[in-house]
């Protein structure tokens, strides 16, 4: 018997995505199945064959790496699946936490139709297409980014609109390269495929100044919705991205093109830096963060030539880690309060100490923090742009600082006694089952912070998939 | 393997304690597996003298083509070995005594955490690569903060808790990004080869732990951190930051610097004199316990940058020693009083004493008007020292019959790790060091002594009255320069930028969120793009 791989990944998930979605209102089963969907196929990626053999006892299953649908090809080889892997645990997670929390009941059909989708992307041929397939994700996002009974916020429209402009630069940029083998290098054509190409990225992925909606979806949308999007997007974008440089060699051997990634990459993490530590929200401070994220992914994809790419794919898993659990605990604290800020938040950390805990992880990770996830990354990433542009380098670590300073704040209003007529003293208003799950992402992040030769290493097969990049 | 066998006695002994006390609290049982761990461990430090230097690689990262490079690993050599039995020594000497101090603040609890505070520290102290310190710091940081903020606390002492956090913290981020200088400049590399590049970095990391550089001085009052244990949460990190200190390179101020060593060590002077000036004029040496600390750490630090580090292990050493033999002597005991004649001998820098070597430090780079400014600092803390020995003690029947035994043995343990130090600590320990800088100092305490005496103040009170001008002045100037050496001023600089990068920064949002934002967001495009072609197009 044979199975096309991409029926798995991308088929399978669409389709038990619509199963769900009809089921929605029987929340256990809906639940069910959409975890055991995703739960599977990244088992599935991880102990996938090598041989595209699996014997069942009297049954052989041959696994075809290809599938012919519309007239394009969507092909998932086995290379690419440590990134499938990672993007259905992340889904597995997402949707599990969707369970604790009061997330909208849409969020669990739409995150598999979204990762099936962008899986997609990955390895459709024209790859130009993916384009398309990632608008269609994004369109799919969109119920769940919205509250049934409000209108569409601000913010949703802006990102819809942003994205969607996206979609005909990166068509555009394609259409310009078809013949770009055949002309000189110093063609006006080169540098102006390249300049759309870059705006279809940089409006993809949120790049300053078209990040504006990253704070407003984070400010108005629910946080584990939120956290799922900022993590999936860029992660899927910036590996299609990759194609870009393994199709094109005077995109990869150009370093004034590594120059201004670098460049861009910076002034993200200093902007949203300083945006992250003057902010009072949690929620906006998040999409803050995750601005500076794409930058720091930005600077890795400049460093190429360093060995950048490894960086880039081993900051995946640890992002997916601290996005989560930074999305958990909001959506965990949103339960009690409305907004979310450091007024309003002033000495919750006396009353849920290991919520609160985890909630400073997740920034602390993300800031960078040695023992946590992303530390051994960053580091060599700050190595990395330092040995490049001294200058540079600083900046972007003063850049990351403002995660830190926006952390400290946090921690003096959550360790803040609340006025009260006697100083609130510490109690314990969570039960085990609100804060164990993210205790269990801790315990993660730090083994992925000591042992990232386990727990990180993994993804960088995916390199193998761009053969020039390797 | 022997050089966790300390840390695993203590962590073993802290979880035990832990258990019984949580299953059948008893104060003598869990008092003697404190003792006989503590014990234990100090013999094997003690031991481990014969094996210097000892390695133990803990993990490698190994990745291939460096992409991450990363170690973990522990090294005892001449450079941390005194420290490590200093801390020893002190967490032993803390368990002994407080078998004298069951009324105040010793008990089972306290015990635990201090001995896991010791392990912590030893690994600290012993720790072979940046990454590896980094941990440490970070989980004791945190332990520290837990334990910290669950005493019961203001408003205003919880954020100074913060503030501390905050400071330790960024000298963690000092360490990471010397480290990332350092391996981009000699791949990866170990505590003993810290190249010169980052090494200005790593002692920045250092003297923000120490809160000697910049000075700063989070916490001035400790009202829940007192004798026992409280001298241990004081003491460890502090042991640790020394170690760092005397493992930089030699040539640490690079060329770049060199201009302006004369303010750094203008700086750190100054801090010394300060804290020197604050710790005479303290009510009780626990209330002078941070400015002790930083008296000390500062010519600590003043040796490394002017090129002598292995001197600031002499400072370092009078810190903990001598510093905790005062500290722990509580309560205290007339005919004990003498114990404290060989702290005061090991903090003179005689020659042949263990700070004789730590003159060196002071004047590898010339003798100089700071130079002289540590020497006056010096002799204000021999002198604040003298004042609390000349205070009174009570009677040995306030003692139970068993205590009356260990509690001296206690103060003893410490007495004898500071002569062990003096004679084999280190190479270059035992010298006569820079005699006539230690007659200065000398000659300055004796004319001190002897000045307070003209103004009619006879020992044991050597205290000013408090109608005299002496004091009064110091009233009127001690709060303006707490001000200044608090640094309250930077923090609230601080945020006065923060305050306006937030305006301008919100308006910017609010101008990019709003109505028009994606028109602005156009015509920031623009802009960028001409920025990025430098203006020609393309």
């Amino acid at each position: 018997m044979n199975i096309n791989t991409p029926i798995l990944w991308v088929l399978v998930p669409i389709f038990m995505a619509l199963v769900t979605g009809t089921l929605f209102q029987r929340r256990t089963l809906s639940l069910i199945l959409s975890i055991s969907t995703a739960l599977g196929l990244t088992l599935l990626a991880i102990f996938f064959p090598e041989d595209l053999t699996l014997s069942l006892g009297p049954f052989t299953i041959t696994f075809v790496e290809r599938l012919a649908f519309l007239g394009r090809q969507i092909t998932i080889v086995s290379e690419m699946l440590p990134l499938v892997a990672l993007v259905y645990l992340a889904t597995t997670l997402w949707i599990l936490s969707s369970w604790v929390t009061d997330t909208p009941e849409i969020f669990r059909p739409t995150s598999l139709v979204v990762s099936g989708l962008l899986t997609a992307a990955l390895g459709v041929q024209p790859f130009l297409y993916a384009a398309l397939l990632i608008q269609t994700a994004i369109l799919a996002t969109i119920p769940a980014l919205s509250h049934t009974q409000k209108r569409p916020s601000p913010g949703i429209l802006r990102y819809l609109g942003l994205q969607t402009i996206a979609m005909p630069f990166i068509l555009i940029a394609g259409w310009l390269l078809t013949g770009i083998f055949t002309l000189p290098p110093d063609s006006p054509l080169v540098s102006q495929s390249m300049l759309v190409l870059g705006l279809g990225f940089a409006l993809l992925l949120g790049v300053f100044p078209f990040h504006s909606w990253v704070p407003m979806i984070s400010e108005s949308s629910h946080p584990n919705v939120t956290s799922f999007l900022l993590f999936i997007l860029p992660t899927t974008i910036l590996t299609f991205g990759l194609n870009f440089f393994d199709r094109y060699a005077f995109l990869r051997t150009s370093q004034d093109v590594f120059q201004v990634l670098r460049m861009i990459g910076g002034l993200m993490v200093v902007l949203g830096g300083i945006w992250a530590a003057i902010q009072d929200d949690f929620k906006r401070a998040f999409g803050f963060a995750a601005l500076m994220e794409t930058g720091f992914s930005l600077i890795a994809l400049g460093l190429a030539i360093q060995g950048g790419l490894n960086w880039l794919l081993m900051l995946f898993p640890a992002r997916a880690m601290a996005y989560w659990l930074w999305g958990y605990t909001l959506s965990k604290f949103e339960v009690h309060l409305e907004t979310l800020n450091l007024q309003t938040m002033q000495g919750f950390a006396r009353r849920f100490p290991f919520l609160s805990l985890e909630l400073v992880t997740a920034q602390f990770s993300i800031a960078g923090l040695p023992l946590l996830a992303s530390s051994p990354v960053k580091t060599a990433l700050f190595t990395g742009v330092l040995d490049v542009a001294p200058g540079l380098g600083i900046w972007v670590f003063v850049g990351n600082l403002g995660l830190f300073l926006f952390t400290f704040k946090a921690i003096a209003s959550l360790v803040k006694p609340a006025e009260q007529p006697m100083p609130q003293s510490w109690s314990k208003d969570e039960k085990l089952s609100d804060y164990l799950p993210a205790l269990i992402i801790i315990v993660v992040i730090i083994l992925m912070g000591l042992f990232p030769q386990i727990f990180l290493d993994p993804i960088r097969t995916t390199l193998t998939a761009f053969t020039q990049l390797q | 393997m022997l050089l966790l066998l300390p840390v695993g006695l203590l962590l073993i002994a802290s979880l035990t304690i832990f258990i019984l006390d949580k299953l059948q609290p008893r104060f003598g049982t869990s008092w003697l597996v404190a003792a006989v761990a503590s014990s234990i461990a100090w013999v094997v430090v003690l031991f481990l003298r014969l094996r210097l230097p000892t390695s133990l690689p803990i993990l490698s990262w190994g990745f291939p083509g460096d992409y991450l490079v990363g170690r973990l690993s522990l090294l005892l050599d001449y450079d941390s070995w005194p420290y490590i039995l200093a801390l020893t020594t002190i967490t032993l000497a803390v368990i002994l005594s407080d078998a004298a101090r069951t009324r105040y603040d010793s008990n089972p609890q306290a015990w635990s955490a201090g001995l896991v505070i010791t392990g912590f520290g030893l690994l600290a102290i012993q720790s072979g690569t940046s990454l590896t310190l980094m941990l440490i710091w970070i989980i004791s940081d945190l332990l520290e903060l837990v334990y910290l903020l669950r005493l019961k606390s203001s408003a205003q002492h919880n954020l100074r808790i913060i503030i501390s956090y905050g400071v330790r913290t960024a000298a963690i981020l000092s360490l990471m990004l010397g480290t990332s200088i350092g391996r981009q400049v000699s791949g990866d590399f170990d505590l003993t080869g810290i190249p010169q590049q980052a090494a200005f970095l790593f002692m920045l990391a250092a003297g923000l732990r120490l809160g000697v550089f910049p000075l700063n001085l989070p916490f001035l009052k400790e009202p829940e951190l007192r004798r026992g244990v409280g001298n241990i949460i004081r003491l460890a990190p502090v042991a640790a930051s020394l170690t760092l200190l005397a493992r930089l390179p030699a040539n640490l101020i690079s060329p770049a610097l060199e201009p302006w060593l004369p303010l750094f060590n203008g700086l750190l002077a100054l801090a010394a004199l300060y804290a020197a000036v604050r710790w005479i004029s303290a009510t009780d040496e626990i209330e002078g316990r941070p400015f002790w600390i930083v008296a000390w750490a500062a010519p600590a630090t003043a040796s490394v940058l002017n090129g002598a580090p292995q001197a600031s292990l002499a400072w370092g050493i009078a810190l903990l020693l001598p510093g905790s033999l005062l500290f722990l002597y509580y309560p205290r005991i007339q005919r004990m009083n003498f114990l404290q004649y060989f702290g005061l001998l090991g903090l003179m820098g005689l020659p042949f004493t263990p700070l004789a070597s730590g003159w060196f430090g002071l004047v590898a780079n010339g003798v100089n008007f700071w130079s002289f400014l540590f020497v006056i600092a010096h002799a204000l803390m021999i002198f604040g020292f003298l004042i609390r020995i000349f205070e009174p003690g009570g009677q040995p029947g306030i003692l139970e019959s068993w205590a009356r035994l260990v509690y001296p043995l206690g103060l003893i343990v410490i007495i004898q790790a500071l002569v062990a130090l003096g004679l084999v600590g280190w190479p270059g320990s035992f010298t006569p060091g820079i005699w006539w800088l230690a007659l200065i100092s000398t000659l300055l305490v004796i004319g001190a002594v002897i000045l307070v005496q003209r103004f009619g103040i006879n020992p044991p009170y050597l205290h000013f009255p408090s109608n005299s001008k002496f004091v009064k002045v110091m009233e009127r100037v001690l709060p303006l320069l707490e001000k200044v050496f608090r640094l309250e001023w930077v923090y609230r600089l601080g945020w006065q930028i923060h305050a306006s990068l937030s305006k301008v920064f919100r308006t910017i949002s609010a101008i990019l969120e709003g109505e028009g934002g994606l028109l602005w967001t156009l015509l920031l495009l623009v802009l960028l793009i001409l920025v990025i072609t430098g203006g020609n197009g393309g």
